[in-house]
């Protein structure tokens, strides 16, 4: 699902950060501690390009991913999971919070198919999808980002814009049950740090 | 308290109960969302968070429970053990059920989430996976020979043809799409069966990588709509110089039947792979619903618990604070009835038992009002009574005393009230006599007495008229007395002063008037007779009426004396120095050659007094005659006057003793020795000690008369000092 809209703050964001975190506390408790001893799985920004033309600013971007070994265990066994990368557009201020002008997100999906023994990697706002024979392929299919449409809006050429990346795994597509599991194991926590740059005009 | 009750509920309860089905709600949701329910799936996090929040709220309101019941034990409030006791029953009636059923549900979750996974169908499913693959492995080499039939085709022709060729296989094989993809990987020709498809499938880049070496790639491609595609790629050698390798793609649709349950295999192969991953964290997601639910159930159970208990417990605190109010005298407590069990039937006692009590009250402090109006009265009426009132209880003690018995008394008996009549006497000595009577009388069995107590007062003798009358309890004599007393000194005084002015009178007509004619008839008659008779008769004449005349003397003195007696005292008080007025008297008396030893020993150290020198001068001369008269017949006749201070009680004296070494008093006259006509002498006309006494009392004083234990005689006269108090310090032992 692809949106495109206005905010004045990531009140959204906070919210669900501090529903995490409640969930987390509590399942925390209640969690064996060696659910947290599992190989870690990572999602890191290799590079990222924003460019314009006359329909707009773009973004090229390539993110790399490592399943965690559960993740992968879980992919195999059936379990599709969701990547998202989260492109936002923010107005800096000097004396003042930044503004996230524009924001677009892309959600891809990787899925494991039995039959035929690939892997579908499913854009799920357009529908179209790829398959892989091999896991390293697809996987690098879900973190190509080519060309993004960010916004046909034009940019006020006196402020200053930076471009903020994040790529992270969707905890909440997860099935249920596992669901609270990934919210507490560092092996689902996939998420890649804010990746930003100043936008060139 | 109905008030109070509605109040506890409406916020107590409702918001408590709307917490309570709000979390049973969003249980439920969490329960469903765990069966992967779509419904609520996207909702369980939030639940889960609701959840949570509830729990750690309903701890929070739990632990503030607890902390409120331990300040209450540590205030040792009313009710606060009640509470605990209450709580700790309720608690583990709750609790050991809930455990309970929380262990065998685990289990239960456990062993059947357990069962749903069996080794057969697991088994079954991968044999069905491999079985699908087997058939569409058949389909799968079936395009590949025909793509590699194509590849042939298409080699021998002519470059400019292939879009043709391509088509015209395409339509011959049945292919959905066939491409011819150059060695760099752009596409040269397609031919799609799908007319909205003008961009061909572009085969991935490992498979491009793959047939670089000349290799032939087939594979299956699942679509996103469902059904199975067969991709094939085999290289196409150019019959061209340069040697150009291309590829062939042939897309060929799987037939619906074998797509349709090849797709089935794998959704079922697919599903059940996926559930039996998720059979652990299932495990644990039923386990921690249920883990919430008991915690739920638990602190629910326990904040029931508190609710319940303070609840039952607040009409029982209410009741104990309210006795507490009212063994402190406050009667005006009332509490609501919030119910008709037996807790409002005891509060409704309680109600009656406080008004009953106010009623009492108040009843009693009207009788005692009234009681205080009575005394009050009485009070009136003894006061104005001219006679003194002492009213004693059964025990002796002194219930009541009005002002006119103090002021006859002389002091202020005010003080004695409420104390044993003894006391009385210990703090003013000279009642001694009086309470004497009194203690006698109680022995007595007459109801009603009447007797005449003399009391030596701080204004000196005084003659009470006291009647005493028993005060009868129901008809029954030992309820204590009542004495009622006159001070009749003065009505005495007076009596005896017009009596004896009476005897003055009689005397001065009845006696002294016929004494000068008898005397001047005696003279004459032995003035005319004496010289006719014989001197023999002469003589006798002579005799006789010298007695006659003697005699009638005589009478005119004794006449005289009474007249003095009788005379209406006209005392003049004067400040006067005792030891100067007795001095001056001794003197005449030392200076006359008597026999008689008359000394003196002035002890006293405060001698100055008010009174008439004259009429103590008076005094003192009938003391000394009278002691002089008696040692007359003595050997070493001796009279000594001495004079001293005394201290009774909190009376100061100045004491004048006159003794003499005579024979002293008879036992029979010592009572009556002031009274006229009462004398040891013979020639005594009675009246010196009466005299005496009577200066006594125009003085204040009062006099006493003893025989001392060597034998004389000794008249003791004692006067006030008024207006000088003994400190403590100068007290004699």
């Amino acid at each position: 699902m692809c949106t495109q809209k206005q905010l004045t703050c990531p009140s959204l964001w906070v919210h669900a950060r501090a529903l995490h975190m409640a969930v987390f506390l509590i399942a925390s408790v209640l969690v064996s501690p060696a659910l947290f001893a599992a190989g870690n799985g990572e999602l890191n920004i290799r590079d990222a390009h924003a460019w314009h033309d006359n329909d707009g600013w773009f973004l090229d971007a390539q993110y790399d991913i490592r399943l965690s070994s559960g993740a992968q265990e879980a992919l195999e066994n059936g379990v599709p999971l969701v990547f998202e990368l989260r492109a936002q557009i923010v107005k800096t201020h000097k004396w003042f919070w930044d503004v996230v002008e524009f924001e677009r997100t892309q959600r891809r999906q990787l899925q494991y198919h039995a039959l035929s023994r690939s892997y579908l990697v499913k854009d799920i706002a357009s529908g179209s999808q790829g398959v892989y024979s091999q896991l390293d392929d697809a996987l690098f299919a879900v973190g190509l980002i080519d060309a993004l449409h960010l916004t046909d809006a034009t940019l006020d050429s006196k402020r200053q814009y930076v471009v903020r990346l994040r790529g992270s795994h969707d905890i909440e597509s997860l099935p249920t049950p596992v669901r609270l599991l990934a919210y507490v194991s560092s092996e689902w926590d996939m998420n890649s740090q804010w990746y930003t740059w100043p936008l060139a005009r | 308290m109905a008030a109070g009750t509605v109040k506890r509920i409406g916020f107590g309860m409702i918001p408590m109960l709307g917490l309570f089905v709000l979390l049973l709600l969003s249980l439920y949701f969490m329960s469903d969302a765990t069966h992967n329910s779509e419904r609520f799936g996207r909702m369980y996090s939030i639940m889960l968070g609701i959840n949570a929040l509830g729990l750690v709220l309903l701890g929070a309101l739990v632990v503030a429970n607890i902390i409120s019941l331990v300040r209450q034990h540590r205030q040792k409030a009313v009710g606060a053990r009640m509470t605990s006791r209450l709580v700790i029953m309720f608690v583990i009636l709750s609790v050991v059920p809930v455990l309970v059923v929380y262990y065998f549900s685990l289990q239960s979750i456990q062993r059947g989430i357990d069962s749903w996974f069996d080794v057969r169908i697991e088994r079954g499913l991968d044999d069905a996976l491999d079985l699908s693959r087997a058939a569409l492995d058949v389909r799968l080499n079936e395009v590949l020979n025909l793509a590699l039939r194509m590849a042939d085709e298409i080699s021998d022709a002519a470059p400019t043809t292939v879009p043709l060729t391509l088509y015209d296989l395409r339509i011959r094989t049945g292919a959905a799409e066939l491409s011819l993809i150059g060695a760099d990987g752009r596409i040269i020709a397609s031919s799609s069966a799908e007319l909205s498809q003008i961009m061909p499938n572009q085969p991935p880049g490992e498979i491009l990588l793959l047939l670089q070496n000349r290799q032939h790639y087939i594979g299956l491609d699942p679509v996103v709509e469902g059904g199975l595609y067969a991709r094939a790629l085999v290289p196409v050698l150019s019959a061209r110089a340069d040697g150009e390798v291309f590829t062939l793609q042939a897309l060929y649709e799987v037939s619906e039947r074998i797509s349709t349950l090849a797709d089935g295999v794998q959704r079922a192969y697919t599903h059940y792979n996926e559930l039996a991953y998720l059979r652990k964290p299932l495990k644990f997601s039923y386990s921690l619903t249920l883990s919430i639910v008991l915690m739920l159930s638990l602190l629910a159970a326990i904040w029931a618990a508190f609710h319940s208990a303070r609840r039952l417990v607040a009409p029982v605190r209410d009741l104990a604070e309210a006795t507490r109010a009212v063994a402190e005298g406050d009667y005006s407590k009332r509490l609501s009835v919030a119910s008709d069990d037996e807790l409002g039937f005891l509060v409704r006692s309680f109600n009656d038992m406080t008004r009953r009590l106010t009623k009492s009250r108040d009843h009693a402090n009207q009788s005692k009002r009234e009681v205080e109006g009575q005394r009050a009265y009485l009070e009136a009426v003894l006061a104005s009574l001219s006679s003194g009132v002492i009213s004693l209880g059964r025990d002796s003690v002194i219930r009541a005393i009005n002002r006119r018995a103090s002021e006859s008394l002389g002091v202020d008996l005010k003080e004695c009230l409420g104390q044993d009549l003894s006391k009385l006497a210990d703090e003013h000595a000279f009642l001694q006599p009086f309470v004497d009577v009194i203690t006698r009388r109680r022995g007595d069995e007459d109801a009603s007495w009447r007797e005449e107590v003399i009391l030596h007062g701080t204004h000196g003798r005084l003659v009470l008229m006291c009647r005493g009358t028993a005060l009868q309890t129901s008809g029954r004599r030992g309820g204590g007395m009542v004495v009622v007393f006159d001070d009749i000194t003065a009505l005495i005084q007076a009596q005896r002063d017009a009596a004896w002015g009476e005897v003055a009178r009689r005397l001065a007509h009845e006696i002294k008037n016929p004494l000068t004619p008898i005397q001047l008839s005696a003279e004459r008659l032995r003035h005319r007779c004496m010289n006719r008779m014989e001197p023999e008769d002469a003589e006798i004449l002579d005799r006789a009426t010298r007695t006659i005349v003697n005699q009638v003397e005589a009478m005119k003195q004794m006449v005289n004396a009474f007249s003095e007696y009788a005379r209406v005292p006209q005392v003049n008080l004067e400040t006067m120095d005792l030891h100067e007025v007795v001095r001056e008297v001794l003197d005449l008396y030392r200076g006359d050659g008597s026999a008689v030893h008359v000394s003196a020993q002035l002890d006293a150290e405060e001698s100055i007094m008010e009174g008439d020198a004259g009429r103590i001068r008076q005094l003192l001369h009938n003391l000394i005659k009278n002691a002089l008269e008696a040692v007359k017949d003595v050997d070493d006749a001796q009279v000594l006057v001495a004079t001293r201070n005394e201290y009774q009680a909190d009376l100061n004296l100045l004491a004048l003793c006159v003794s003499d070494n005579g024979p002293g008093f008879d036992a029979g006259v010592l009572e009556n020795v002031f009274e006229p006509y009462v004398s040891t002498k013979p020639k005594g006309s009675g009246l010196g000690l009466a005299i005496v006494k009577k200066i006594v009392e125009e003085h204040g004083g009062y006099i006493s008369a003893e025989t001392a234990e060597g034998g004389g005689a000794r008249v003791i006269v004692r006067f006030m000092l008024p207006g000088k108090t003994i400190s403590g310090d100068n007290k004699p032992a």
